[in-house]
């Protein structure tokens, strides 16, 4: 039993993180219903100028954090000018191809910076972590799980008490029907791509701050955890995000934990592969299918 | 031709078959994230074939493109129902299953002293039908290049036929087409089984070609990479995938002054080119535009 | 020919078609009218199966067809147009035509035979046959997506000549016209379309529905009002309420 808690607990830890990535995604496909598979590799990116920063420049670990994030949110808007901006708005296929090649130039970038395969990262806090009763927790996975529940948070109120937020949510009904009502698609979007980096680079700097090291297929392994994660909990469901991202987490622990390494991943995709075999709107968010799948269909 | 160049233009032939699975999911209006596991399951079963019990080439090409197809019946007939990003995910997690169960599959047989067989994460080796039958690099070259031209050729009447029709029009708006009498699910499903196995084909060509494979080379990598060779070249003809795979594969290889910077020359150079053209370089209205020209001289 | 027996749809809370019950004839030209949000083509798309209906029965020349996909429905010969214009964009004008032949029964894929070779100059030449009929056969080479409204609406009205269905659905064939225009498709419907077939057409135009229906079915928030006679039907005061308010009826 204390086995299957502290699994569960190290499950929600790395949950945690995968629900801010997800939460990153579904706030761009939410306004743009286009997918962004460079997602991870900005963050990437973001993670080896803060790597870089501390390895040639011996930076404190909280700039390196500051470099992380404000790295991510500038190859973020890197990628929506060139990605997204410039594509026509029906094109959502080529929006993908293309965020998928600057994926692959974003990837060599890093490797030019920084050639090795792995890097040290500087970890958040120099003690360990907290017991309660039997079960220990470590303090970054804490962190983690304080800031997605933050950013949640931060999110609701942002989209649903904020100007800014009806004018996102305006776009993301309609951006035909926004023009009209004086809201400019592109600004809210360019915004909405701004604050998902963000997310995306603290996201990135706490999981990086854990695990004290990154390599370049970071990239890769964010891009689809999130998409996953995302997928898991219902596409364009903020909710469903974070619910997602704990529920992979969970569900990876407990494979691992109980099958073995070999089988975590594989237990991940079968599971997320019946979801949408048998309940195609993920585990939330049923009745948006068919709108978001015909607003995906516009190619 | 050199040695370098062979590898080069066969793994251009190679490559071009996954691609062109790809390009015809594009073309019914899916994107499948999953075609490499087809080219990995054509791949191992063909090499099982032939390494381990000792079947002609001949059909382990057939046996492994119709086993990539009936695994693409089983995952085009589950995900039926599933449109765009759902479809996409689907296919992702089918080929990221397929790669993670390879891993751990271990069939060996003992042949002259040594095993031979799938090995999980050791991937898989000694597939020697090249050496023991004294084919060439550049004849094995040609035998690729054969059979991506027939694959061409059928690819290119369909599209002249009937049913290449009838494919665009699902691929254009499926409802449009339901509406005048299409059988939408059935005809996505047979380009789902095909495009299974053309990728097949190239995994079976793969490996005999690499002689040695291991799960890891199916990644999605190769999918998505794939799914930007078909769209490069354009969604208005076969020939389409063929050149976003040249444009790749055989252009920057082969440019050495960008050695080192290849991929960032590369993607900078398709995201301009997307811009310009989001349906690729050979799109349809750019097709009926050089037909219409070609009807004229 | 086609029987509605007390269909119902609803969207949640909505009814959008409560306890229709109603006969088109052999050769009939109904119009269907009715204000926005009145059911109209909710009507058309239960019966060609965009979406089932929540209950009852559709029974086309005594058929049930109730559960039918969309496909099966088209290939029993029932056709429709789309309020909001659907074409293959990317498709040329003819091959727009051609596309519409391919889902009939009896097509196939490819041309190994002479028969089969035969049936596709058959297409061809009943594709052109159709674009004649409607006056795009000067245009029939370019690009779907290049044509004007006007002559988009007739692209639609060709596809349906080309398949020479028993039972046409015309979804406001006459929307966004100028009078001149819409005139020259009422002529066009009643030379080409109304022989020889049932044809129901939905428009807010009325003179268009008096120059082509000899009979008029007037729905209003989801159920069946009037139908009748046009004459009759237009001065009703049911209808002239359901479509100007209370006050207008009793003016």
């Amino acid at each position: 039993m204390i086995d299957f808690i502290q699994t569960t607990l190290d499950g929600l830890s790395i949950g945690s993180a995968y629900a801010l990535i997800a939460l990153g995604f579904t706030l761009v496909f939410g306004v743009m219903r286009r997918i962004n598979l460079s997602y991870g590799p900005s963050i990437m990116l973001g993670a080896f100028a803060g790597t870089w920063a501390f390895v040639t420049l011996e930076a404190q670990p909280w700039l390196v954090a500051v470099v992380t994030i404000a790295g991510t949110v500038a190859v973020g808007m890197y990628v929506e000018r060139l990605c997204f901006w410039a594509i026509r708005k029906d094109a959502a296929i080529a929006s993908m191809v293309s965020s998928f090649v600057i994926w692959m130039q974003l990837e060599e970038v890093a490797t030019i910076l920084l050639p090795g395969r792995t890097y040290p990262y500087p970890e958040l806090f120099k003690f360990g972590g907290i017991d309660i009763g039997p079960y220990f927790l470590r303090m970054e996975h804490v962190t983690t799980l304080a800031v997605a529940m933050f950013m949640l948070v931060v999110l609701r109120l942002l989209l649903y008490r904020t100007r800014f937020g009806l004018a996102l949510r305006a776009v993301s009904e309609s951006s035909e029907a926004a023009v009209y009502m004086g809201i400019s698609p592109v600004r809210i979007t360019f915004w909405a791509f701004v604050f998902a980096s963000f997310i995306g680079g603290v996201a990135g700097y706490l999981l990086l701050a854990a695990d004290q090291q990154v390599t370049p297929y970071f990239g890769l392994w964010a891009t689809f955890k999130g998409l996953i994660a995302m997928m898991l909990g219902g596409l364009g469901s903020i909710p469903g995000a974070i619910v997602g991202g704990l529920l992979l987490g969970v569900i990876e622990a407990h494979t691992q934990w109980y099958l073995g390494n070999a089988v975590k991943d594989l237990t991940a995709y079968l599971v997320l592969f019946l979801v949408l075999v048998l309940r195609p709107g993920g585990l939330l968010g049923q009745g948006i299918v068919e709108r978001h799948a015909q607003a995906f269909r516009r190619i | 031709m050199s040695e370098y160049a062979i590898s080069i233009a066969s793994n251009m032939g190679m490559i071009a078959f996954v691609a062109l699975s790809a390009y015809v999911v594009l073309v019914v209006g899916e994107i499948s994230f999953g075609q490499q596991a087809y080219f990995g399951i054509g791949a191992y079963v063909s090499g099982m074939a032939t390494a381990m019990w000792g079947w002609p080439f001949g059909f382990a090409l057939v046996l492994g493109s119709c086993v990539a197809a009936i695994a693409a019946f089983a995952v085009g007939a589950l995900t039926l129902r599933l449109r765009g990003l759902y479809f996409a995910i689907a296919t992702l997690c089918f080929a990221e299953m397929i790669r993670l169960g390879l891993n751990s599959i271990h069939v060996q047989v003992e042949i002259d002293g040594e095993p031979v067989g799938p090995d999980g994460a050791e991937g898989f080796g000694d597939i020697r039908w090249m050496f023991e039958h004294d084919v060439t690099t550049l004849e094995y070259m040609f035998i690729i290049y054969a059979l991506l031209g027939a694959v061409l050729v059928v690819l290119l009447l369909v599209e002249r036929s009937n049913l290449g029709a009838v494919i665009r029009m699902i691929g254009q708006d499926p409802l449009l087409a339901r509406s005048q009498g299409i059988d939408v699910g059935t005809c996505k499903l047979l380009v789902i089984v095909f495009s299974g196995m053309i990728a097949g084909l190239g995994g079976c060509l793969y490996a005999h070609f690499a002689t040695y494979i291991e799960p890891n080379v199916f990644n999605v990598m190769l999918g998505v990479h794939a799914l930007a060779y078909g769209l490069i070249g354009g969604l208005g003809t076969a020939l389409g995938p063929i050149i976003g795979v040249v444009l790749d594969i055989g252009f920057l290889e082969g440019v050495r002054a960008i050695q080192g910077y290849r991929m960032i020359a590369f993607g900078g150079l398709v995201a301009i080119l997307l811009i310009i053209m989001p349906r690729g370089i050979l799109d349809e209205v750019r097709i009926h535009h050089i037909k219409r020209w070609l009807r004229r001289q | 020919m086609l029987n509605l027996v007390s269909v119902e749809k609803r969207f949640g809370e909505l009814h959008a078609l409560s306890e229709i019950t109603i006969s088109f004839g052999p050769n009939e030209t109904v119009g269907l009218i009715g204000p926005n949000g009145s059911g109209k083509s909710t009507l058309v798309n239960v019966v060609t199966a965009t979406y089932g209906p929540d209950a009852g029965q559709i029974l086309f020349r005594g058929t049930d067809i109730t559960s039918h996909e969309a496909h099966r429905i088209s290939r029993l010969g029932i056709a429709r147009t789309f309020q909001n214009l659907r074409l293959f964009q990317r498709m040329t004008v003819i091959g727009n035509v051609e596309a519409a032949q391919y889902g009939m029964p009896g097509n196939v894929f490819f041309r190994f035979r002479p028969d089969d070779r035969r049936n596709a100059r058959n297409f061809r030449q009943k594709a052109e046959w159709a674009l004649e009929q409607v006056g795009l056969q000067d245009v029939r080479n370019r690009l779907a997506s290049s044509l004007p409204l006007p002559q988009l609406r007739r692209l639609e009205i060709a596809r349906i000549l080309a398949r020479d269905p028993e039972l046409v659905f015309l979804d406001e064939p006459a929307g966004g016209m100028t009078p001149t225009e819409s005139e020259d498709m009422a002529r066009l419907i009643a030379d080409c379309v109304a022989p020889n077939r049932t044809c129901i057409v939905i428009e807010h135009k009325m003179d268009l529905i008096a120059h082509v229906c000899a009979r008029v079915c007037v729905l209003n928030a989801g159920q069946l009002i009037a139908d009748g006679d046009p004459e009759e039907v237009f001065v009703l005061p049911t209808v002239i309420e359901a479509y100007l308010g209370r006050a207008a009826a009793h003016a």
